[in-house]
């Protein structure tokens, strides 16, 4: 029935080999007895594996991952175990998986991590919802892109309208539209800012390109897909 | 890996579009089983692998992405609340012992009254059913759901072991759906194991009497 080969579990022997070179490495800097070195690998492996499977079990979503999350989780609570094996947990998506493991830049006091393939466009055909979902994004922001700066809420709001897509109505085609909208922003697509005006005292929210969206997408091919439409 | 289970056809015409895009020769089906050994070998110790399986209900090949973790719970880890996974082990366990091991969309929204839980709504529990479906971890066809290709492959020893279930005479591993022994014993085999055996052999592998249609076994 299913194609199997029945090895034993050989993990955390391979694993150690393989990761030990780049381990050690980092705790060269530590000035610790070498007795100690062999466990302090085991450590470290463990915890690459252990960050490695959470990251893969968590990218699905595409909300940011949290340092503080990954630190509890993976690394028994221990931020230098996690500093130490950052390289490797990166380079490790990125051979093993070909997953970009990204910090957010916007994040500095409490750190967090987006991940995206270096293939984007071999996951298109995913989930009949994920189309639809990719479709209206990219409405959103081919709109954002052409505008060249930031837009208002009411100027979005406007321009979904004349494509018959309303806020508070469930489309027929796109479902809940402001709840994806709400999606992208969490998923760091688009960025909502509160901005107020000069004039007027009042309060604006503008929307624009999010850092995931300017690591996903490239701009020079969406402005040549633009211009067929146009 | 987001989408858990795919066809293989649909997997073979990623790598060839991978293939095409790098500019190489575009992969054959062949390649793509060398392709799955190459990665299975570095993905082995963050505890996956990639199985092709085929599908005791229609047939077809599909390609699964495998947690290997051998806790049957750390299996169902991620991004599920504890209700999911409690509706998951409901529904994994009513079909497993349920004659047939299927049973019907009625059931399972009885199973939903049963299982008291106001935050989860009717319609709640038939989309992450959908999104299981999807994911290959179980298969529904005409009202019924059955256990999927990504379940089997994952679970299967754990289920044959805990819930008795009915195992193949040939590769003793969970049978959902087969063949019976012509001749009358209590043989019960996988289509594809038995076709294997019966290029070579017309006899039944259990009692050894002969099967007079063994050539006309199809898949």
């Amino acid at each position: 029935m299913s194609q199997r080969t029945r090895k034993r579990n050989r993990n955390l022997d391979e694993s150690s080999q393989s990761q030990s070179g780049e381990s050690s490495q980092s705790s060269r800097g530590n000035n610790r007895a070498s007795l100690t070195a062999p466990s302090e690998d085991e450590d470290h492996t463990r915890s690459v594996i252990a960050t490695v499977k959470f990251i893969l079990n968590h990218m699905a979503t595409k909300f940011p991952i949290k340092r503080a999350d990954l630190v509890k989780e993976c690394c028994d609570g221990n931020g230098k175990i996690f500093s130490a094996i950052l390289e490797t947990v990166t380079s490790q998506l990125k051979f093993v998986y070909g997953i970009v493991f990204h910090e957010v830049a916007a994040s500095k006091s409490n750190k967090q991590y987006i991940c995206y393939s270096e293939y984007p466009c071999l996951l298109a055909k995913n989930k009949k919802n994920d189309f639809r979902d990719q479709s209206l994004l990219l409405l959103i922001l081919s709109y954002i892109f052409i505008k060249g700066t930031a837009i208002s809420e009411g100027a979005l709001l406007n321009y979904l309208q004349r494509l018959d897509i309303k806020l508070d109505e469930e489309h027929e085609h796109f479902g809940d539209v402001k709840k994806s909208i709400e999606t992208f922003r969490k998923q760091l697509y688009l960025k909502r800012d509160k901005k107020v005006s000069e004039t007027s005292n009042e309060e604006k929210i503008l929307f624009e390109w999010g850092e995931r969206a300017f690591m996903e997408f490239d701009q020079k091919t969406m402005l040549t897909e633009i211009a067929k439409v146009s | 890996m987001s989408r858990g289970t795919m066809s293989k056809t649909c997997a073979h015409n990623v790598l060839v579009d991978l293939s095409v895009s790098q500019n190489m020769s575009v992969a054959s089906e062949e390649d793509l089983e060398l392709v799955i050994d190459v990665i299975n070998q570095k993905i082995r110790k963050f505890d996956q692998r990639i199985d092709i399986v085929t599908s005791m209900y229609d047939g077809n090949e599909f390609v699964v992405m495998v947690n290997t973790t051998p806790s049957a719970i750390m299996k169902l880890q991620g991004t599920y609340t504890p209700h999911e996974i409690e509706y998951f082990r409901l529904l994994v366990k009513e079909i497993s012992l349920a004659e047939d091991n299927t049973i019907r969309m009625i059931q399972v929204l009885n199973l939903m009254n049963q299982n008291q839980n106001t935050n989860f709504s009717m319609s709640k529990s038939e989309k992450i059913l959908n999104d299981w479906i999807e994911e290959g971890y179980f298969y529904s066809d005409k009202g019924c759901i059955y256990l999927g290709v990504r379940l089997v492959a994952e679970f299967g020893e754990f289920l044959r072991d805990k819930f008795q279930m009915n195992t193949c005479d040939l590769c003793k591993e969970v049978l959902l759906k087969g063949v019976d022994c012509e001749a009358g014993c209590d043989g019960h085999f996988h289509n594809s194991c038995i076709l294997k055996y019966v290029a070579k052999s017309s006899k039944c592998p259990k009692c050894k009497e002969t099967w007079r249609d063994a050539k006309k076994l199809k898949t």
